[in-house]
């Protein structure tokens, strides 16, 4: 079961390729597989998520039904949307558009809505304060599109879904969900050097890549974004760096094409923080369209990860 | 006695009130409303620092710990708190309540042991149990809040049903289990209408207690801004001043921005003494003497007690004043001639209306001091005559002996000591800067004197500011001209 997988994790964040990735399914899924346990869950979202129509395609989307005991953070505004008996444990000082995040629990099972906050700090505060509530596992409803993945500090496990709605052409599908697990997946780096609040390194400190392509070296350490920009500098090049060391995998943000040409440069990727990609679900029904062929669909996308792959409409209890 | 936003940075307020840190909204709200007392309300200005000076006998105490750490927790919920007897309260609002109330039992246990030996008068703080048995009728001290089945038939009947099919959906799947589903919306919905009635019959129960409620809301906040007043004499000093019906003296009174700033140098201010009543008096002294630096660290001092805060001197003795008023040229920030004439005229007017209808602190930094010499002196002494009669304080730094002469009171800064230029051009030669090397002769001490001298020593600070050679001569000489 999915559940398994998350195990060993006590912070797991969700997410999805698109809309309509299966997402939410696979969250409902996580709190069935905590129940059955008895692992008392506390859940929160980046942002606003769980709706019950989908406000981008009208689809209907599976809300979050959880079970009695189940702690959960979400917005003020969204509180007469859970249908929930609640308790009101805690207001926590964070605000969202939709007001302050409140903490509950549930007394009862039920829908909820999730609103939490976009902040990375303010999330790792809030999951903080879900673990002081006595949640054993804290779920986090992430965001779509991997330019705003969960970071390495908000989550140690990631569960990232995947579906026939990112696009038609099932192996384009495969190879981005392939090239997101990647960067998910980057190795570890070496010690990274002190470098203030420089933006490159590579034998001294710089301010700018074209400086520091002069510089010294085979080890480049890049804070904040590695940009396509920056990209078509390096590829123009003839001597490039053989590593290029990011802060996590969240700050990639590059096009598979470029990144496909750096590697194929030998240019190798490191990152100084990680966060575990625990499996990959995949949906092959399409909000949009034609559904994939769900077996070859799960067949393609564990031939390109190392994590299990999931179809958890397979075991969904409803859908 | 209100000061324009220019004038408070004039007299260096800020530096004050940043280090005044209340440590909850409501106290940081009543920090913001800050301001000078006015007539009708000076008893209150009394107590206000009276209660301070309690406060700081009371040393440290694990109560006012407790108190800290409770006015950290405290939040403003003075919306919720008008909304109290709305029949549409919600379960977070009635949380936000019974939290408060449990702060507050806490906070006003530990207001009443202090009480007994602080004896605060201008304070009360009580706490409203009623109305926490109404949100907490066990009496748990549980901090969080849920609506009871207890409370309301209707509500545990419908919570009664909705446990049952979610027993039944939870066992169930497919198309039985959206069937369920469907079902479990009408129980949600009759839980949510029992929910609501029975929030609003709480609100309605509160009622009573309301007025109750927000009075302790304001009393937290009054405490806070007290406890931080507190915290701030220990930083930067101060002392209890006592209010008189005339007499304005400080004992060795300091600017704590000037302080703060000579310290960072490597040097010290010196403390300042001075007495003044009703009528005239004036401040002569050499150039860069302090004796705008005395004006500013009167004028702060003054208004500090008039807004319930210590005044940073060993000893004060401070009149009720009805106004504070000012009056400067703004040649400071390099605007001279006309336009710093006009307003200081200006100024010199509301003054003098001001003199008219209430008691006031008035003070002038050399009047007119852009316009010539001849008709300056003739201003100030005209500044001199009509405020000596007229029943406020008034201050006037002039150069001017004629002027001097004319005072009842004279203070002069002390200067320049005895003076040994060659040994200031030895140490500037040896590298030492040119305003360290002032501070080093000059003496900023006040005292008051008999004669109405005025010491003339623009030349020397001229000299020990090493200002070009040809161009000192040229003055040298005409310092010679005139002896002859």
């Amino acid at each position: 079961m999915l559940f398994d997988l998350i195990a060993p994790y006590t912070t797991v964040c969700l997410a999805g390729m698109c809309k309509n990735a299966g997402k939410t399914t696979a969250l409902n899924a996580l709190i069935r597989g905590a129940a059955a346990r008895g692992v008392l869950l506390g859940l929160t979202s980046i942002g606003r998520d769980g709706e019950r129509e989908d406000l981008v395609t009208g689809t209907y989307k599976p809300p979050i039904y959880v079970t009695g005991g189940t702690l959960f953070a979400t917005s003020r505004g969204l509180l007469p949307r859970c249908d929930v008996t609640g308790e009101i444990l805690s207001l926590t000082g964070l605000y969202t558009p939709l007001g302050e995040v409140v903490i509950l629990r549930a007394l009862s099972d039920g829908f909820v809505e999730l609103a939490g906050p976009s902040m990375r700090e303010q999330i790792v505060a809030l999951e903080a304060a879900l673990k002081g509530f006595g949640a054993e596992k804290v779920l986090v409803d992430g965001a779509l599109f991997r330019r705003s993945l969960c970071a390495p500090e908000a989550a140690e496990g990631i569960l990232l879904s995947t579906g026939a709605s990112l696009g038609p052409d099932m192996h384009r599908t495969v190879a981005d969900t392939a090239f997101v697990a990647e960067l998910l997946g980057l190795p570890i780096s070496g010690p990274w050097p002190d470098m203030g609040d420089r933006r490159f390194a590579r034998g001294g400190l710089f301010d700018d890549l074209a400086s520091a392509l002069e510089g010294q070296g085979d080890a480049l350490f890049v804070t904040g974004a590695f940009t396509d920009a920056m990209a078509a500098l390096l590829l123009r090049r003839k001597g490039i760096p053989a590593e290029i060391n990011l802060e996590d995998g969240t700050r990639l943000l590059l096009s598979r094409e470029n990144y496909e040409k750096l590697r194929a440069r030998g240019v190798a990727f490191r990152v100084r923080d990680r966060n575990d990609l625990v499996a990959v679900t995949v949906n092959p029904s399409s909000a949009y369209g034609a559904p994939y062929d769900a077996a070859a669909f799960q067949r393609l996308m564990a031939e390109r990860v190392s994590v299990p792959v999931m179809n958890i409409w397979e075991e969904s209890a409803w859908n | 006695m209100e000061l324009t936003p220019s004038q408070q940075q004039d007299i260096g307020l800020a530096f004050v009130l940043d280090r005044l840190q209340p440590l909850s909204p409501l106290g940081r709200e009543r920090k913001r409303a800050l301001g000078p007392y006015d007539r009708s309300r000076r008893a209150e200005l009394i107590r206000e620092l009276s209660d301070l000076d309690r406060t700081l006998a009371l040393g440290e105490d694990p109560a006012l710990d407790r108190l800290r750490q409770g006015l950290m927790q405290l939040r403003d919920i003075r919306g919720t708190v008008a909304r109290i007897g709305n029949r549409d309260m919600d379960q977070v609002e009635l949380f936000e309540l019974k939290r408060y109330l449990l702060l507050l039992r806490g906070l006003a246990e530990d207001f009443r042991s202090l009480q007994e030996r602080a004896r605060w008068a201008g304070l009360a703080l009580a706490d409203v149990p009623e109305a926490l048995s109404i949100l907490d009728p066990e009496g748990s001290g549980n901090p969080t809040f849920s609506l009871r089945s207890s409370w309301s038939a209707d509500l545990a009947e419908a919570r009664r049903d909705k446990t049952e099919i979610e027993k039944q959906i939870a066992l169930s799947a497919g198309a039985a289990r959206e069937a369920l589903l469907i079902r479990r919306t009408d129980i949600v919905l009759r839980e949510a209408e029992a929910e609501q009635r029975l929030c609003g019959r709480l609100s309605q129960r509160l009622q009573p207690h309301q007025a109750a409620i927000a009075g302790s809301l304001s009393a937290l906040g009054h405490l806070d801004l007290l406890l931080a007043k507190a915290a701030l004499v220990r930083e930067l000093g101060g002392k209890k001043p006592t209010l008189t019906e005339g007499e304005l003296s400080f004992r060795d009174m300091v600017h704590p921005a000037l302080a703060d700033v000579l310290k960072n140098q490597g040097a010290a201010f010196t403390p300042l003494t001075i007495s003044l009543s009703p009528g005239a008096a004036v401040l002569t002294g050499a150039n860069m003497g302090g004796k705008s630096v005395c004006l500013k660290t009167l004028a702060l001092n003054v208004y500090l007690v008039h807004c319930g805060l210590f005044p940073f001197a060993r000893e004060a003795r401070v009149p009720f004043f009805d106004q504070l008023c000012l009056v400067r040229g703004e040649g400071e920030d390099g605007r001279e001639g006309l336009s710093s004439f006009g307003g200081e005229l200006m100024a010199a007017d509301a003054a003098a209306r001001a003199v008219q209808t209430g008691f006031c602190l008035v003070l002038f930094d050399e009047f007119a001091r852009g316009t010539n010499p001849a008709e300056s002196v003739k201003l100030q002494q005209g500044v001199l005559r009509f405020f000596e009669g007229s029943g406020s304080v008034c201050l006037l730094v002039t150069h001017y002996e004629a002027v001097a002469a004319r005072a009842g009171r004279r203070f002069l800064t002390r200067g320049i000591r005895d003076l040994d230029v060659a040994e200031g051009r030895r140490m500037m030669a040896a590298g030492a800067d040119k305003l360290t090397v002032l501070r080093r002769f000059m003496d900023y001490g006040i005292e008051q004197i008999d004669e109405a001298a005025v010491p003339q020593r623009a030349l020397t600070v001229a000299e020990l500011l090493g200002v070009e050679e040809g161009l000192l001569a040229a003055i040298r000489r005409e310092y010679i001209l005139s002896e002859d």
